[in-house]
Formats: structure tokens, C-alpha cells, sequence
């Protein structure tokens, strides 16, 4: 008996090794992944715009066209902030894509995770997207956790979004900009438990249809888990 | 592996009616309450900014027949701002079944590196460094499965340890996870020899690899050390240091490839048997994304222990570029007999 548990254990950790051999070969060719080169910055986060008609000044960006924030979220797994100031037009709408990947044209995104607003007069849709052009969005509900009420389609309207992508934790405040209290970092208006890492890429950005951004920031996660 | 574990089930069968009261040892538990003061130093600091109970853990342990040991732990832990109480680990194990084999089946933290195999209240710090917070959890990797160590049979220590656990998850969750397309699996082959000064070490490389349902493979290789020199039961000198390398391949052909690269150092010296000052230096990088800095941190540390059940400690951490400052203070205590650790 002994001899075959020596056999067995042998083979085990021949085929062990060998996989972290294998492990180490795989490792051993990550292409490095560089920043966008910019055109201008918004709130102190430069950018490069990708498609459409968007007029940059020195405090907003209006118009209807895509844009991608220059720097690299760091790190697939990260926790990130992202917190967004924005207003739309009649009929207009946003879309914030994180954890995606600029595509090749570098003219969209593709996959990742995705959020959307349209307004339609004063009501607001939201959805979210995972996978931006392979799955269908999905609603996001107007009643919140935390005693915020879901602001008008006119409003300016302050969106913070955190993604704990290491476990695929995605947490919204979303409120009227003119209220000026400060959002609480433990009482996000709504949680979206994914579940899994959005496996994307390490860029984020907007697109604009008839619409004005007015702030892009991005920091260390605010919500603790 | 699998064979093994059922060839030891079967054997263990026809003792499985021994009762436990006739056992040496007999059912022992423990209790460990662990708390944790956090105060922010500056404006970029991500300190808790109160004093909580960051843990509360109950554990029971005792041989369930004459083959086999069981464990079942249960923590309550403090998870934004609520009290989360759930089965830390939970496994059945044994070191009689095959000779010079050690095995167990359950719920428990992956036997690899060295912070991952302790509980966090053992540690010799408050709060873990950036590369183990990052690559498994503010506490650890734990999962249900098995895992085999085998001594070798050699003129000196090698030991050797396999696993495979569930992979649903990995580290910190909200939900059962999805099924991986390969499950977590790990090994690690650990040495010991003496050091000059009277020393002795404990000296490990470990892998851990994981591939997920939307075939995302993630590799860890690490390399961990531990060295200690004692006179008495003063730990007059301590050298614990880990350094792990994690490689994210998107194994589909979608995603981002990463590589990131971290490790601590803590030299503690004891300036008594209850006394021990030291300070962890920690770094972390990703090697292969633009425009992302390397993070260094320095955690001075000075603990009093006036007894093996009781524990003051505080600590004080300097984080660049990220400017994270903070203070810490751990208070801990154990009622009734806590288990022996390893070296």
C-alpha cells in the first residue's frame, strides 16, 4: 500500500508542478496595456473623444458623441469610484461605460459594464448592461435604499458609481445635483450584486446623445465591504 | 487525491462508533473577540474612523472518533456596519489515517503562504498588507474541498500539500458564485532548517490557480518565510515575510491580461516576553498597465502580550502615492483553549 501512495503522491506532484510550470508560461507574456492619448480634460480627467459632435469647453462637454477618460482604471480586480455630473435634453440620454474596452477603431466600446440613462420630459429610465453590445440592458428600479428620491428627467443629475470588481459589487447613488447633501458612503440608492468580475477591459467613458457632462471623476471605492 | 479520501473513509468506518466522551482531549472550544479602532491621519486615508468589534469567533474542536478530528469555527463579523455571523471553517481531519499523511475535507482557509493559513487574530499585525488584501481577502482565501499534505520520507523536512476546493468564489463574496470553469486548485511544498543564531525557519513556495466561468484564469505563485529565534519563551527575533505574483488571463480571448506583484517584509524585534516592536514594509505594482504607480507602505508596529490570551497592539501606517495614513488599535482575547498553531 505504501508503495502505491508513494506512486500516487509522486504523480500528483509531478502533475502539480507541471501545471505551475504551465502557469508560468502562460504568465509570462501579459501585454503591457498603455493610457489613451488625450485631447482635453473635464474636472481634472483628461479624455480623448472617439466619435460624434461633442463641443469641449473648459467646464463641460455638450453635445451628442463618445468620449474615453485617458487614464487606465488600475487593475482588473480594483475597487473604483466613479462620480459623474450630468443633464440631459428632452429625448436625450447617457450611457457610462466601465471596466470596457476601447475598440480597435477606437470609435466605441465593447464589452464590460454599462449604464443608461434616458430621459423622456421629466421621467428618467435607467437600465444597465452587461456585456454592452451582447446583452440586452436591463431596468434598474426607482425606488432607493436610502431615503433619496430618484430625481426628474430635467434635473441635473450627480451619479456615483462604485465597482468592487474583484466579486462584482456594483453600488449607485444617484440623486438631483441640487441637493446638496453629501452622499453616504453606506447608503448607496441601489446595489447590483453581479457576482463575478466584469471581465471587460480597464477603460471607461460616455456616450452623449444631445446632452452636457459637467463633471468625470474617478477615486479608491467610497462603499466598505 | 480523491482515491486517497476514500480509501481513508473506508477505512475509518469500522471505528466510527467509538463515543467521543472516551477519547483523549474530549470536546474542547474557544472564544476569540477581536476588536479594532481605526483613526484616519489626513484627508486620502480610508480608516474606519471608529472603534469596533471586528470579530467575534467561536470554535469548537475535538477528535470525532479515534481517526478522525472535527472543527467547526463560526465568526461574526463586522461587514458595513452589521454583524454578519457565519461558518468560518468547518472540516473533518486526520493525521492517523495514512503514515505521514495529514488530510482534511470541509469548509477551511487554503493551506497556502503563511497570513493564509492563520486566522487574522493570530497575525503578528492588525490589518493584512496591500499584496494579501488584493491577491485573496482582508482575511483570507477560504473554500470547501480537500486537501492532502504529505511529510516526505527524507532526512530532512518536506512537506507537501495539495488541494482542490469548490472555486465558486474567490476571497470576499455576496453570492454562491458561479461554477468555474475549473475549480480552485493549489499546492505548496514547505521546508524547515535552522538558521545561525540558534534560528529556526519554515520556507515555502505555493501556487493557486482558478479559471471562471467566463474563463478568466487567475494564477498566484508565491514564495513565503518565516524565521524565528527564541530563548525561553521570549520570541527575541522575528523575520516573516511573503511575496506573490498574480497573473489574470483572459483565457476566452475577451478581457484584460494582468500581471501585478506585491510582498511585506516585517522584522519584529521581542523586548521582553510581552513586549515586541516592528515594522512591515509592503509594496504593490502592476507590472503591465500604463499609468499606474507602484503603492509602498510602512506599518510600525508595537504589541504587548501580557499573556498567550490576551493582546494590545497598535500600529501606524503610511501609504505612497495614495497617502493613506492611519492609526490602528487591536485589543483581542481568548476564553478557553485555542488550538495550537504551526511554527
Amino acid at each position: 500500500m505504501n508503495q502505491v501512495l508513494t506512486k500516487v503522491s509522486v504523480q500528483l506532484a509531478a502533475a502539480m508542478w507541471a501545471a505551475l510550470a504551465a502557469g508560468a508560461l502562460i504568465s509570462s507574456c501579459a501585454p503591457r496595456v498603455e493610457p489613451l492619448a488625450s485631447d482635453a480634460e473635464i474636472t481634472g480627467t483628461k479624455y480623448k473623444i472617439l466619435d460624434g459632435a461633442l463641443a469641449p469647453s473648459t467646464h463641460d462637454i455638450s453635445g451628442s458623441g463618445i468620449l474615453a477618460f485617458s487614464d487606465l482604471i488600475p487593475g482588473v480586480k480594483s475597487d473604483r469610484h466613479f462620480a459623474t455630473e450630468f443633464q440631459l435634453e428632452d429625448g436625450g440620454s447617457i450611457e457610462i461605460f466601465l471596466f470596457s474596452q476601447v475598440l480597435e477603431s477606437e470609435k466605441s466600446f465593447a464589452r464590460g459594464y454599462s449604464v443608461i440613462l434616458n430621459r423622456v420630459g421629466e421621467s428618467l429610465l435607467w437600465r444597465r448592461r452587461i456585456g454592452t453590445q451582447e446583452q440586452l440592458a436591463e431596468e434598474l428600479p426607482t425606488e432607493g435604499q436610502n431615503g433619496i428620491k430618484f430625481p426628474q428627467g430635467g434635473a441635473k443629475i450627480r451619479l456615483g458609481i462604485d465597482v468592487h470588481n474583484d466579486h462584482g459589487h456594483i453600488l449607485f447613488w444617484i440623486s438631483d445635483a441640487s441637493d446638496n447633501r453629501d452622499a453616504d458612503p453606506e447608503q448607496p440608492f441601489y446595489e447590483d450584486k453581479v457576482g463575478s468580475t466584469i471581465e471587460g477591459g480597464l477603460s471607461w467613458g460616455v456616450q452623449l446623445v444631445t446632452g452636457t457632462l459637467t463633471k468625470a471623476t474617478t477615486s479608491n471605492a467610497i462603499f466598505k465591504d | 487525491m480523491f482515491a486517497i479520501l476514500c480509501w481513508a473513509l473506508a477505512n475509518s468506518v469500522s471505528f466510527a462508533q467509538t463515543p467521543v466522551a472516551n477519547l483523549p482531549g474530549g470536546l474542547q472550544m474557544s472564544a476569540v473577540v477581536d476588536l479594532l479602532g481605526q483613526g484616519a491621519l489626513g484627508p486620502s486615508s480610508t480608516a474606519a474612523k471608529r472603534f469596533d468589534m471586528r470579530e467575534a469567533e467561536i470554535s469548537f474542536f475535538s477528535p470525532a472518533d479515534t481517526w478522525w478530528n472535527g472543527t467547526l469555527s463560526s465568526a461574526a463579523h463586522l461587514e458595513s456596519g452589521e454583524l454578519n455571523f457565519e461558518v468560518h471553517e468547518a472540516f473533518l481531519g486526520s493525521s492517523k489515517l495514512i503514515p505521514r499523511v495529514r488530510g482534511r475535507v470541509g469548509l477551511f482557509f487554503l493551506g497556502v503562504g503563511r497570513l493564509n493559513s492563520f486566522h487574522r487574530h493570530d497575525w503578528p499585525f492588525p490589518t493584512a498588507p496591500r499584496v494579501h488584501s488584493t491577491f485573496f481577502d482582508a482575511e483570507g482565501a477560504a473554500d470547501t474541498g480537500a486537501e492532502l499534505s504529505w511529510l516526505l520520507p527524507l532526512p530532512f523536512y518536506l512537506d507537501f500539500t495539495a488541494g482542490m476546493t469548490n472555486g465558486w468564489n474567490w476571497g470576499h463574496a455576496h453570492s454562491v458564485g458561479t461554477a468555474p470553469a475549473f475549480p480552485t486548485h493549489y499546492t505548496r511544498l514547505a521546508t524547515s532548517f535552522e538558521v545561525p543564531g540558534g534560528g529556526t525557519s519554515l520556507v515555502g513556495i505555493n501556487y493557486v490557480g482558478r479559471v471562471s466561468s467566463t474563463q478568466s484564469g487567475q494564477y498566484l505563485f508565491g514564495i513565503d518565510g518565516t524565521f524565528k529565534w527564541r530563548e525561553g519563551k521570549t520570541l527575541l527575533f522575528l523575520l516573516q515575510t511573503e511575496g506573490w505574483w498574480r497573473a489574470l488571463r483572459p483565457l476566452a480571448g475577451t478581457g484584460t491580461a494582468e500581471d501585478d506583484f506585491g510582498l511585506y517584509i516585517f522584522p519584529q524585534v521581542g523586548l521582553s516576553p510581552a513586549w515586541k516592536v516592528g515594522v512591515r514594509l509592503d509594496s504593490y505594482a502592476v507590472l503591465n498597465i500604463g499609468g499606474v504607480a507602484p503603492i509602498y507602505a510602512v506599518v510600525p508596529v508595537v504589541s504587548w502580550e501580557p499573556s498567550e490570551f490576551t493582546r494590545f497592539r497598535t500600529a501606524f501606517t503610511q501609504e505612497w502615492p495614495t497617502g493613506d495614513r492611519m492609526i490602528e488599535l487591536q485589543v483581542s482575547f481568548i476564553l478557553g483553549a485555542h488550538p495550537a498553531h504551526d511554527f
